[in-house]
């Protein structure tokens, strides 16, 4: 850690990974500085494989201050050594922030409290029209010092539709019975479980799908890390000690990653939670401590009061589920839209994103991209099977990432432990795992086909876990219609909670027409495009076109842009699968935008 | 275009990795599957200790180090969009005072 390795340091590594002797490498060393440095003179450029590029460039003369004179000086032209690290290195190098993806940032939040931002989105599915309320409503559940009387009042009154939130879940559930449920007494463990199971590949880039550009409908909000789940949970059922479990949380994770990196990752990005809510609202002393004690006797009643109500629907579980339906069913659909993306911009890469449309891509893709695969693809390293013990933080798709080089292959885990494994997004501690050889299922990170199928069979699981496990209305599967069903208020008009349903249901549905792969995209909006909701959308979406430049040449701009043009008529879907391909297409690890 | 900027443009070749290990097997000695194989080794051993924090120092030509870019937002001139970049880590490679010396010799050459 931060010491200083010298080039006989390194000649003594290099010694002893290599198996030469030290003389040797010594030397190695010499003559490889050696002849960089000639080259370097020499050709002005010299490229090592697996480090990197060396790169004599010329700076052009330009003006400038003196710092200490603070004269106009000219800096002449002068020649500078830049050096462009090889990808291996760089995604070594990068391996402590590895499991982080961009992520997108709602319309018109302030850039500084992201955190914020997505407590403000769960309100916004309680109660959704007045932010105001939204805002006061948030303080008291999350900081306890709520500062205004009406605070108070507007907590009270938004409680019920909390509640009702909650009570969607079991319809679906009681199908099926699938998913275990979770005492309330322990939400902090099962949820860490949850998070920590989430394969991150998807969790990470899926807020953009889920974050239309301008405040949705009862969107699911957005998660942003495996934090998130946690914080529209404790939100939710009005549960005060947010703060602690958040750092619970934010401790498990750094079992995962280096921790001085995260701690500072955390710092950045907690810091600026609060601050949004706290001076927007001012009040006396004494509204402050009468606040307080009122917030917490809110909340406790609260919080009894949903037990009571919740209890014998067996919706403990249920609302454990939305939780985890809202925020990680949807990674097939945001697969789907990766791929949909891709396809509009015609820029394939050589990711594999499996087909939208084939409910089982695999057999159909299979001899394309066999024809073509073979040949460049290089052998992966044989994994031989082995088995271990799960531990906090653990989830499945970092041990696939040790073992396989590349985290989609977590599903042959998954398959290779079905039997202990109910629920992909749970991992409980302790478990014993098979981690299968890799010729078991041909895993291969250099073959584009075994990825294929991996993120084939990815979605297969993610949208099973649905089918059987998605308590909520908005565990979305690409392949069924449930939304629709939800959309057409089959499940109740007029009544509160099923409302929010219809919403999940044209939200999801329009997500769910672009997952089938109409590349078109035209057809699946149109059903929706009757709500209000996406009519003020698309209104904002125009707003939006007046960004657009011409420059950007990547395929879903393309599309953002064309939607843009046309009238407002609940195209949004359309436009808001080309925005997220910004999102998608970074999640391929190790890009960012 | 000064005359410098000419000179140079005009004499940009690659040392690519092909010549480098064929280069380094001739003094060597040893084939050119070794070399690259020590190579590579090379690289790994750099990188994860550029990883864990440490800096690398090449005699004569410099040091590699590790540093961190904080988490930005980016964003989206096409659409306004913004997005949280997460913070990374780079390498980056400082050149020696020895080398600096000699770019600043090949300015006055030229």
């Amino acid at each position: 850690m931060n010491s200083r390795i010298s080039t006989s340091d390194l000649a003594s590594q290099l010694a002893q990974a290599s198996g030469k002797d030290a003389e040797q490498s010594e030397k190695f060393l010499r003559e490889f500085i050696g002849i960089v440095d000639e080259g370097l003179f020499a050709d002005r450029l010299v490229r090592v494989n697996s480090i990197g590029t060396f790169k004599i460039i010329l700076v052009e003369k330009r003006e400038s201050i003196d710092v200490n004179t603070k004269e106009r000086i000219l800096i002449p032209e002068h020649f500078k050594l830049s050096f462009l690290p090889d990808k291996e290195m760089r995604s070594i190098v990068n391996k402590p922030f590895e499991a982080f993806d961009t992520v997108q940032i709602e319309e018109g939040t302030d850039l500084e409290s992201l955190r914020t931002t997505q407590d403000r989105e769960t309100d916004d599915d309680a109660d959704e029209p007045d932010t105001d309320e939204i805002l006061r409503e948030t303080a008291p559940v999350r900081e306890e010092p709520p500062t205004t009387e009406i605070a108070q009042e507007a907590n009270e009154e938004d409680h019920p539709t909390v509640i009702i939130m909650e009570e969607i879940p079991p319809i679906p559930e009681e199908e099926d019975d699938a998913p275990p449920p979770i005492p309330e007494e322990a939400p902090e463990e099962s949820l860490t479980a949850e998070t920590a199971v989430l394969p991150e590949d998807e969790m990470l880039p899926m807020p953009a799908p889920l974050i239309p550009p301008i405040p949705p409908p009862p969107d699911p909000p957005p998660p942003e890390d495996p934090d998130e789940p946690e914080d529209e949970h404790e939100n939710n059922s009005g549960q005060p000690d947010y703060n602690d479990i958040y750092n619970d949380k934010k401790n498990t994770e750094q079992n995962n990653l280096k921790e001085e990196y995260m701690d500072n990752f955390n710092g950045n990005r907690r810091k600026p939670g609060p601050v949004p809510y706290g001076p927007g609202t001012g009040g006396s002393l004494t509204n402050n401590v009468a606040a307080v004690i009122l917030a917490v006797v809110i909340v406790v009643l609260v919080i009894v009061l949903a037990f009571m109500l919740l209890k014998p629907t067996k919706s403990k579980s249920g609302s454990g589920d939305i939780d985890r339906s809202e925020v990680f069913s949807l990674p097939s659909q945001n697969r789907d839209l990766d791929a949909n993306a891709n396809g509009l911009g015609g820029t394939i890469e050589d990711e594999p994103f499996d087909e939208p449309i084939t409910p089982d891509p695999a057999p159909v893709t299979e001899p394309k991209s066999g024809k073509k695969a073979p040949s460049k693809t290089k052998a992966a390293p044989y994994v031989a099977q082995s088995s271990i013990t799960t531990t906090k933080g653990d989830r499945l798709n970092l041990i696939a990432l040790k073992y396989y080089g590349d985290k989609v292959f977590w599903v042959y885990i998954y398959i290779a432990n079905q039997t202990k494994l109910q629920n992909p997004d749970i991992l409980p501690v302790g478990l014993t795992l098979t981690v299968p050889a890799s010729n078991e299922y041909d895993i291969n990170r250099y073959s584009s086909l075994s990825l294929r199928k991996a993120y084939a069979l990815q979605r297969d699981i993610l949208n099973n876990k649905n089918s059987f496990g998605a308590a909520s209305t908005n565990g979305a599967s690409p392949r069924s219609n449930q939304y629709d069903q939800y959309g057409n208020g089959q499940y109740g008009n007029g009544n509160e909670g099923y409302d929010y349903g219809s919403d999940y249901g044209s939200d999801y549905g329009n997500d769910n027409n672009n997952g089938s792969g109409e590349y078109g995209g035209d057809s699946g909006a149109g059903d929706y495009g009757s709500t209000g909701d996406y009519g003020s959308e698309s209104g904002q979406d125009d707003d939006l076109g007046s960004y657009g430049s011409e420059s950007f040449d990547d395929g879903g701009f393309e599309g953002a842009k064309a939607t843009n043009k046309k009238p407002a008529t609940g195209k949004s879907s359309i436009t808001n699968r080309s925005v997220k391909s910004v999102t998608a297409r970074p999640a391929a690890p190790g890009r960012y935008l | 275009m000064s005359n410098l900027a000419r000179k140079f443009r005009a004499h940009i070749n690659t040392m690519k990795n092909k010549d480098l290990l064929k280069e380094l097997a001739t003094r060597m000695e040893w084939t050119s599957g070794e070399v690259s194989d020590m190579l590579s080794k090379l690289g790994s051993i750099i990188s994860t200790s550029l990883s864990e924090g440490d800096t690398v120092s090449l005699d004569g030509l410099g040091q590699f180090e590790a540093k961190k870019k904080g988490e930005r937002i980016s964003v989206n001139p096409a659409n306004g969009m913004r997005y949280l970049v997460p913070p990374k880590l780079v390498a980056v490679f400082k050149p020696s005072v020895a080398l600096k010396g000699k770019l600043k010799e090949m300015e006055s050459h030229e």
